[in-house]
Formats: C-alpha cells, sequence, structure tokens
C-alpha cells in the first residue's frame, strides 16, 4: 500500500486498467449516492435488495483489497455482478477485522486517483474508526466508517423500524465501556440520546441503583422510556438492587434494552436464563424486554420484535450457513452460521461471516444460540448454549 | 466395595495403606510380566482375534490401515521393549511420588472432606474404576485398561463408538488367561453400564463432552455425585522446531507428529513454535509435507478391503513402516480447508498448503488453539516465549516436543507436569506417558508407600 493509506499503479488492486466511466456504468446508482448529497444508498427505494446488493459487491470488490483477495481466491471477480443474484458473494470471516484493514481505499482509476471523485476515500479525509472491547491482550477487530452519516441513518433507520417515530428517553447503563472510549455501542447510545427533544437521556451511574423516582416522575409526564445496557451490567444492577435491600419494580411503560454484551465477562448464562433473571429481577413483563444484535464490524442494528426472534431491517439479509461451506445457505430451523449481508456497511464489507450460532425461522427471523467457539472472548454474545 | 466399611481412623488407616503398599509391589510386578506375556500373545497369535478386530475397524470405522497398523505396531514395540514392567517399577521407586503420598495421609488427618485423602482412603487393590473411553485414534484406551489391571482393580469399559472393536478383542482374550476377575464389564452403550459402586472414573475425551457424560451417568443412578473423576481433556501438542537443519533431518517424525493420525489426537502438533519464520522453512516443508501425502497417494488403494492381499501381508516389520494415510478426507474438510486458504491470502498471512494441510504463522500475541486437526500454527519466536505461551495454553496442552538433539536448550515451563520430549516419541509414547500430566498407574495407587 503507498502512502496516506493509498493504493499505487504498482499495487495488485490497482484498477489502472479502468476509467471511472467503467464504474460508473457498472454500479451507476451506487456511485450517483456516493457523489451526491442525496438518500444513503442502503436506503433508496427505487432498487430492490439484490439489485444494491450486486452493485455493493463489485464497488468492494473493485476498492477493498482484502475483500477482493478473499473473492478471487474463491474464484469470484468484478464481473459477478449478475451473478449476485443466483448466489450470495463470498462472506468475510468478521475476524478479518482484527487481522487486516477491511476497508475501502483509495486507488488510480486510470490516471487519476478515484478519491477525486469518491471523497470520503481521501486519506485526510476523517473517519470514525470503532474498535471492539478487549484488554490489551486481546486482539481487537478494528472497523473503519469513512463516512459517519451512513452510520447515523442506519441506527436510526434500524430502530425506527422497530420501534416507529415517537420520542424514546435513554438511559445507558454500559459497565465496562470507559476502558473502550471507540466502542460502536457508545457512539449508537450518543446518537439516540442526541435524537430524544427532551434531553433526559443520560448515563445512569454505576455505582448507584437506579433513580425509580426520577424514573417514575418520567412516566409519570407521558415519556417513553428505554433502560439500554450490556446484558451483565443490568444483572449487576440487579444484584446491587437486592444488596441494597431496594426493590426493583419497573413500570410497565420502561422498557429495556438488552445489547447481548458483556464486559465484567464473570458469568456465563443461557440466553432464556438470562431472561427469566431479567424478568424477574426488574420485576416486570416479558414484553418489556428487548434484545438488540449488533457487532463492532456491521453498522446496522437487529432487534427482537417477540420474544428471542431476532428481526433485522430491510437492508440487512441474514443468513445461516454450513459452517464448513459458507456459500451454502441452511433451510430454516438448522443450526450454522450466522452470516451477515449488511449493505449499511459501503466503505468496509457488506458480506461477512460471524463467529455466532445461530438458527433462523420460516420469516427470515433469527436467533443467536451463542458462539461458535466457546473459547473465544469476543466482547458481544457472551451466552453459552440455549438450554434444551 | 461396601461404602459404611470406608475406615474412619486416620491412623489405623494409615497403618494399612503402609502394609498395602508393600505387598503392592510385588503382586503388581507379576501381574506386569504376566500382562506383558498376553498382551505380545494378542499380536502374536493369528487365533487372538486382533486380524479380525483389524479388519472390522478398516472396514467399519474411521482409521486407516495405515494408523491401525502404525499404533498396533507402536504398542506391540513397547511392550517388548517392557514398558509394564518399567512402570510398576518406576511406581514404587518414585521417591518424589512417595513424598507425596505420605504428605497426602497427613492432609487426610486433619480434612476428611479433602477430596485426595478420600481417594487414598477409598482406593484399595479391587476398587471398582469405571472408563470413559476417547476413540479419536486406535486403541487410545489401552493405557487405561492396563492400568487399572496392573494396579489390582476392576475395570467397567464404555467403548467409544470410534474404536469399538480392539479393545473388546484384547478384553476378550485376557478373559482367557486368567483376567475375568479384574475385567468385570464393557459396553458401548451408556445405558448399559452396570451399577457397581464404583470408586472411581477415568475419563478421556473432549471437555465439551464431559459435563453431558457426567451428567447422563448420575440421572441415571450409575453413579453416585461425590464419585471422584479423573478428566483428561488436553487436546494437542507443540513443537519447538530450532533450525532448518532439524526439519530436514527429522523431517519424518516431524511430520508425523503433525500429520499422523490425521492430525487428531492429542500429542498431535498443533503449534510449532521457531525461531525461523515460516518462510524460511517453506520448501523444506512443503517437500516433506508432498512427499508423505505423494507417499500414501499411492497406498490409498490398499487401504480398503477390496485389496485383502496387501493386508494380508502385515507383519511385524512391515507395520512400522505404515505411512499416513489419506483415508478419512471428506469432502467438507476439503471445502472448509479452500475457505481458509482463501482468508490466508485476503488477510496476507503466511501460509504453507499442501494438499488438505495447512501450516498457517501466526503472530505469538494472537494464536488461538488449535481447532482444526489439519491446520498447524507456525509461531515465530524463540524458545523463552514458548514457555509463555505453555501457560497461555493451559490445561489444553498435551506435551511439548523438541526437534534436534538438546533439548537441555529449551527452557523447561514451569508447570510440572511437563516433559520436553523427543519429537520421535509423539506418535510412539512409552506405554507410561503421561496423560495430561497425570501417571493413572500412581493415580491409581495412592496407596503405594
Amino acid at each position: 500500500m503507498g502512502t496516506n493509506g493509498r493504493l499505487t499503479m504498482n499495487e495488485p488492486f490497482s484498477i489502472s486498467s479502468q476509467t471511472i466511466e467503467h464504474i460508473k456504468q457498472r454500479i451507476p446508482e451506487l456511485y450517483a449516492s456516493l457523489t451526491e448529497s442525496v438518500t444513503p444508498f442502503f436506503l433508496n427505494n427505487t432498487l430492490n435488495f439484490e439489485e444494491k446488493l450486486a452493485q455493493i459487491f463489485v464497488f468492494q470488490y473493485i476498492l477493498n483489497p482484502v475483500y477482493q483477495k478473499y473473492c478471487t481466491a474463491l474464484g469470484w471477480s468484478a464481473d459477478d455482478y449478475s451473478r449476485c443474484f443466483e448466489e450470495l458473494p463470498p462472506l468475510l470471516p468478521v475476524q478479518a477485522f482484527k487481522d487486516a484493514a477491511v476497508w475501502t481505499h483509495d486507488t488510480l482509476v486510470g490516471d487519476t486517483e478515484i478519491s477525486t471523485y469518491l471523497t470520503h476515500l481521501k486519506a485526510d479525509a476523517q473517519p470514525l474508526e470503532f474498535l471492539s472491547s478487549g484488554t490489551s491482550a486481546m486482539q481487537r477487530s478494528r472497523h473503519r466508517v469513512l463516512n459517519p452519516t451512513f452510520y447515523d441513518a442506519s441506527i436510526r433507520a434500524s430502530w425506527q423500524a422497530r420501534f416507529g417515530k415517537d420520542n424514546w428517553i435513554i438511559w445507558a447503563y454500559t459497565p465496562g465501556y470507559s476502558e473502550n472510549p471507540q466502542s460502536s455501542l457508545l457512539y449508537m447510545i450518543d446518537r439516540l440520546m442526541e435524537w430524544d427533544h427532551t434531553q433526559e437521556s443520560r448515563y445512569l451511574s454505576l455505582e448507584e441503583c437506579l433513580p425509580l423516582q426520577q424514573l417514575n416522575k418520567l412516566v409519570e409526564d407521558g415519556h417513553r422510556v428505554m433502560l439500554f445496557g450490556a446484558a451483565f451490567g443490568w444483572l449487576d444492577l440487579i444484584e446491587r438492587h437486592e444488596r441494597e435491600n431496594e426493590p426493583l419494580s419497573l413500570p410497565r411503560e420502561v422498557s429495556i434494552m438488552e445489547t447481548g454484551g458483556m464486559k465484567t465477562f464473570r458469568r456465563s448464562i443461557s440466553r432464556v436464563d438470562l431472561f427469566d433473571r431479567l424478568v424477574q429481577g426488574f420485576n416486570c413483563a416479558p414484553e418489556q424486554l428487548h434484545t438488540e444484535y449488533g457487532m463492532t464490524e456491521c453498522l446496522s442494528q437487529a432487534y427482537t420484535s417477540k420474544g428471542l426472534w431476532l428481526k433485522s431491517p430491510d437492508w440487512v439479509k441474514i443468513v445461516v450457513v454450513d459452517p464448513d461451506q459458507p456459500n451454502k445457505v441452511l433451510e430454516s430451523g438448522q443450526e450454522g452460521l450466522i452470516g451477515i449481508v449488511d449493505l449499511a456497511n459501503i466503505y468496509s464489507c457488506s458480506f461477512m461471516l460471524t463467529g455466532d450460532r445461530g438458527v433462523q425461522d420460516e420469516e427470515g427471523r433469527f436467533q443467536v444460540l451463542g458462539r461458535w467457539e466457546p473459547t473465544s472472548l469476543r466482547g458481544c454474545n457472551f451466552l453459552m448454549e440455549q438450554d434444551g | 466395595m461396601d461404602k459404611s466399611a470406608r475406615p474412619k481412623s486416620h491412623h489405623s488407616g494409615s497403618n494399612e495403606v503402609h502394609k498395602l503398599g508393600k505387598n503392592w509391589s510385588k503382586q503388581a510386578k507379576d501381574r506386569a510380566y504376566l500382562l506383558q506375556k498376553h498382551l505380545i500373545k494378542w499380536f502374536d497369535d493369528e487365533q487372538s482375534g486382533m486380524q479380525e478386530a483389524i479388519q472390522q475397524s478398516i472396514s467399519g470405522t474411521d482409521f486407516s490401515s495405515e494408523d491401525i497398523y502404525f499404533q498396533l505396531s507402536a504398542i506391540k514395540s513397547r511392550l517388548e521393549t517392557g514398558d509394564l514392567v518399567h512402570w510398576v517399577d518406576q511406581c514404587t521407586n518414585d521417591r518424589s511420588s512417595k513424598d507425596q503420598s505420605i504428605e497426602m495421609l497427613d492432609i487426610q488427618s486433619t480434612d476428611n472432606e479433602n477430596k485426595e485423602a478420600y481417594r487414598t482412603t477409598q482406593l484399595r487393590e479391587r476398587s471398582n474404576i469405571l472408563c470413559i473411553h476417547a476413540g479419536n485414534l486406535p486403541l487410545v484406551g489401552l493405557q487405561d485398561v492396563i492400568a487399572i489391571l496392573l494396579a489390582g482393580h476392576c475395570y467397567t469399559g464404555k467403548i467409544s463408538r470410534k474404536d469399538p472393536y480392539f479393545l473388546p478383542s484384547i478384553l476378550s482374550w485376557l478373559i482367557q488367561f486368567g483376567w475375568r476377575d479384574q475385567i468385570q464389564h464393557w459396553t458401548q452403550n451408556t445405558a448399559d453400564i452396570p451399577v457397581n459402586n464404583y470408586d472411581e472414573v477415568l475419563f478421556a475425551g473432549s471437555e465439551s463432552s464431559l459435563s453431558s457424560v457426567r451428567k447422563t451417568l448420575i440421572e441415571a443412578r450409575i453413579l453416585d455425585e461425590e464419585i471422584p473423576w479423573l478428566n483428561r481433556t488436553a487436546s494437542f501438542s507443540i513443537a519447538y522446531c530450532p533450525s532448518k537443519k532439524a526439519v530436514i533431518e527429522q523431517s519424518t517424525e516431524f511430520m508425523d507428529a503433525l500429520m499422523r493420525h490425521g492430525g487428531k489426537g492429542c500429542r498431535s502438533v498443533g503449534v510449532v513454535v521457531s525461531p525461523l519464520g515460516l518462510n524460511e522453512l517453506r520448501i523444506p516443508l512443503e517437500n516433506a509435507m508432498k512427499n508423505v501425502l505423494e507417499q500414501n497417494s499411492s497406498l490409498r488403494q490398499a487401504n480398503t478391503l477390496e485389496q485383502p492381499d496387501n493386508l494380508e501381508q502385515y507383519n511385524s516389520s512391515n507395520i512400522k513402516e505404515a505411512k499416513i494415510p489419506l483415508k478419512g478426507v471428506n469432502r467438507s474438510d476439503l471445502t472448509s480447508l479452500t475457505y481458509r486458504k482463501a482468508y490466508n491470502i485476503a488477510v496476507d498471512r503466511v501460509f504453507v498448503g499442501v494438499g488438505d494441510w495447512l501450516i498457517e504463522e501466526h503472530p505469538i500475541e494472537y494464536v488461538p488453539e488449535p481447532s482444526n486437526n489439519r491446520v498447524v500454527y507456525w509461531v515465530h519466536a524463540n524458545k523463552e516465549d514458548l514457555v509463555n505461551l505453555v501457560e497461555r495454553f493451559g490445561s489444553a496442552l498435551q506435551s511439548i516436543y523438541y526437534l534436534g538433539t538438546n533439548a537441555s536448550d529449551i527452557k523447561k515451563p514451569y508447570i510440572p507436569s511437563f516433559d520436553i520430549e523427543s519429537i520421535d516419541s509423539a506418535q510412539r509414547p512409552p506405554l507410561y506417558w503421561k496423560p495430561d500430566g497425570t501417571d493413572i498407574l500412581r493415580y491409581l495407587c495412592p496407596f503405594i508407600i
């Protein structure tokens, strides 16, 4: 790679034989959306999901060296636009975000740097960079987000797809996250808080019980409140209430979001047990509990729509694949590895193979059943195998 | 054993234990001579049932004929070397172990709840031992059977479905020679394990299966919850490779350590540590791996029952030359490795790929526990770093081997259970080797003083 993160003609990823006109012809709508201030491409309603997917595949194949090498080794090329309508492009293991720089790079197109047209690829652009949680001894995922507005749009649209356009007050409880200011979860919570027009959203003290009086007041005033935090943080809070003999009884108007993440990893618990414990501990109804499934490597989030099943937004496709043959999508009901096509990841990689074990139902909803490798200490979805 | 008859007093128990230990040595040595003789006879006698077990295993298990012959050859040669008698001698002469046993009795006097002390008083001759055998290699459970018989205990076994022919053949054979009192029962089905007031359970297998097996046996009331278990769950070994010369000179032994039994078994090497980067050794490694696979390509047809003539040529000399087989590779392995190679290319990871085998170079900070039998991790690091790695892998690690002649060059990890072994012993360990650092005979005889 050349200086300033730009690829040069001598590098294998130079596309010097192409012209910008060639690229425009191959991905017209995507190119237009990246060069004009319009609706983010993944929210474009004039194309269907497969058309958007195919354009993003070509774009990422050309400009993401890691993904290009992976696809080439598996027999795919930039000419495989039509093939994307018949089969899923290769899903890159998310481990790659730990091992390499999985984002699109500036390169020469003919004699011109492509960043001349796509300014977010410029070396002096100021991207966001998120890191997964973990200690210094752990290898952490690094996700560079070249256009932060895509992330903001995805967070908002994912949320609204599940919870509507009502105003929500966010109370976040995030033990363990202070060590990782580059957490994508914190960025997401910050955005959700910004959008609360009451300005009552805030981070809760980690040293105190839940301020129930204030919470009840907000409910009396007709506000909707979401308690937002990692699963094991909530268990810590419940234990604090038990210890301090302050009974918890959550008003029915308040919801709880657990992110599946575990930052204090001192125990493992199945999801069913976790839900039971949260319902019992908060003295709330099961309907008040929600789960968010997201990860550093993904700009979009899935939420539970009912019970344990997660539903992804329209621009995300979840598949469950054979771990040995990740190009083989399994039937609903079969357990396998969760694959994600997240069209919001335009400048990184939209085609990802997670390390999570999952299952899908006939409606396309999915459940995360745990890590495929139980020894892996990644920050999210740290639950052991589901009971039964 | 009637549990109500367990000794209550430490002092009377201690004296009794001393006496038992003295008698045990002589009796155990007699048993070792006899068992050695009877086992060697199983290999040599045409009527022993071994040939039938070989044929059944070749056709009815995932083991290749080469691996089967290799394993049989390795075990037979160790028996002929006198491993069993040596094992008993080693147990009775081991001063440090003796001291530990005395300390254990002292602990017992103050803490009757102590598990080890419980075992010391509980395990007498003719204790009932239940073995849950692993089956990832042919005859991998034989060591436990031998240890139980040498110790003078009674054996009941849950035979692995992956290796269902060899142990039953040996057990049936031994019964004909007077071992009936000690060999009580064996079965492939957990539900058929008889309730027998077991004093100890020996488990070898994966960590993931341990809790479910235990739960099943307790729920079926085959075992009480308080019965002690010895669990051996280590899953791979490490080799230290000091130089290119060592790779070239010991390529056969090195490849055996990596590729024998399809890379399965906890004694197979999953991680290599070397002061040389993988690129520096690419050519000799590729040559060695290709050599192994080419040899086996020509043997592939001989791996089937359709070629009985080849199998009939079996004898002690040709089994010692058994080559590493290709059999057992399935399409799924090949496909997943294709993806793995693509991934290595994508992230610019140095790797050597020959056939469906991969050696990948990983930085020492992030090298994971090996999980794929046919993928070996190469760590470019010096021997001081090896110690850190050993500590990091902890109980998942079985053995540490070295290539070359100077094992003392390697700083011994502070964990006392690790001996540094020569690479040529990886797949041909002595019968008294210590799985997970435990001398199983010693473990079964806490009463030896």
